[in-house]
């Protein structure tokens, strides 16, 4: 079959398989999962959601940030301070439970331009649910041996550390100059969301993640894929 | 190494979109292969970005890193020092990938079966 008559065959079952299943869902899962949807949506899109009753609210998203509700829910251009009203509305178009489909569609022209948006975390926060999971790349290390916190959520200075950490504390305060200075052309992702991994052969490795202005930064054991001879182990643990 | 060996690289990591060959101790890119003809600032970017990296510390020892992966949530990059030739680094763009740390073995294993001169020696 020739790559045209492949699409065209897959357009035609894409008909008469329907719509993607939809959501189930209680209301609060509901929202985690539009909210979800808003969290991996990169470019700018315009999200459908369709709750149990048929109602129906529109969204626009871009950069993992709601940039807009459209429609009777609002229509302006959405900030940090509308993270409760952004819940409130959402929930209300939610109410009912049960399904709920959520469709991508593409945004309107210029939609997101110069926009700060809110980000899905805020108005999680704002409907007093939990945050979502973290993106992998991003998820707390389970073979981290030392983790420490710096900047935006960073532990009370006043509660004592132990020396291994506090030394890890140092090093990271320092890096983290070097690294978040304007001659380095990444400084940006790494602050706002961005993982660097640095592999320090047998000596272990150092993961940083930035996430909007907090960094948490780990000791990790060598990377056991890499081939080279092991000796010797991590800074603290 | 040779452009070539650079596409050949990029050719057997097909997640990378560019691949540059960079000198990071006197901060210049040697060669570079990329699916589009990328501006020299932006593999002079890289460049840098390889070299200060690869200068971080390790804490308590000093020693420097072998490499560095920066992942974020439109892409990654990838550098390392090519074996034998710790001066110079390989640096690598490519999209969102589930396993940035992967992505670095293939880039190894590819660059393996076409040894640096000097690594070869």
């Amino acid at each position: 079959m020739n790559p045209r008559g492949a699409v065209r065959a897959r357009l035609i079952q894409a008909a008469l398989d329907g719509p993607p299943p939809p959501i189930p869902a209680t209301p609060d899962d509901a929202l985690r999962a539009v909210l979800d949807r808003v969290d991996t949506t990169v470019l700018a899109r315009r999200l459908t959601i369709r709750g149990a009753g048929g109602r129906a609210i529109a969204l626009d998203a871009a950069n993992r940030r709601l940039l807009s509700l459209a429609g009777d829910a609002g229509g302006g251009a959405l900030g940090p301070g509308d993270a409760a009203a952004v819940a409130a509305a959402l929930r209300s178009a939610l109410a009912g439970g049960g399904p709920v489909t959520v469709r991508s569609g593409p945004a309107a022209p210029g939609a997101g331009a110069g926009q700060v948006g809110l980000t899905p975390a805020a108005v999680l926060s704002a409907a007093g649910l939990a945050p979502l999971p973290a993106a992998a790349a991003c998820a707390p290390s389970p073979e981290a041996l030392c983790t420490v916190r710096l900047g935006e959520g960073a532990p009370d200075p006043a509660v004592p550390e132990d020396a291994e950490t506090a030394e890890l504390a140092d090093w990271a305060a320092g890096a983290l100059d070097q690294l978040l200075s304007d001659t380095f052309p990444l400084a940006a992702s790494l602050e706002t969301e961005g993982t660097l991994w640095l592999d320090y052969g047998a000596e272990g490795r150092i993961r940083i993640a930035g996430d909007l202005g907090g960094f948490d930064v780990s000791v990790l054991g060598p990377d056991p894929d890499a081939p080279r001879p092991r000796s010797g182990g991590a800074a603290c643990g | 190494m040779t452009p070539d060996t650079l596409a050949r690289l990029r050719r057997a990591v097909p997640a990378c979109s560019l691949v540059v060959w960079a000198d990071i101790d006197k901060g210049t890119v040697l060669a570079a292969d990329g699916d589009l003809a990328y501006p020299q600032e932006h593999l002079d970017a890289l460049g840098a970005c390889a070299a200060q990296l690869l200068e971080v510390a390790a804490p308590g020892s000093g020693r420097q890193p072998d490499s560095a992966l920066f992942a974020g949530p439109t892409g990654c990059r990838v550098f390392f020092r090519v074996p034998g030739a710790p001066a110079e680094a390989i640096c690598c763009l490519g999209g969102p990938v589930a396993d940035p740390p992967a992505l670095l073995d293939r880039l190894r294993g590819a660059l393996a079966a076409a040894p640096h001169p000097e690594a070869a020696a």
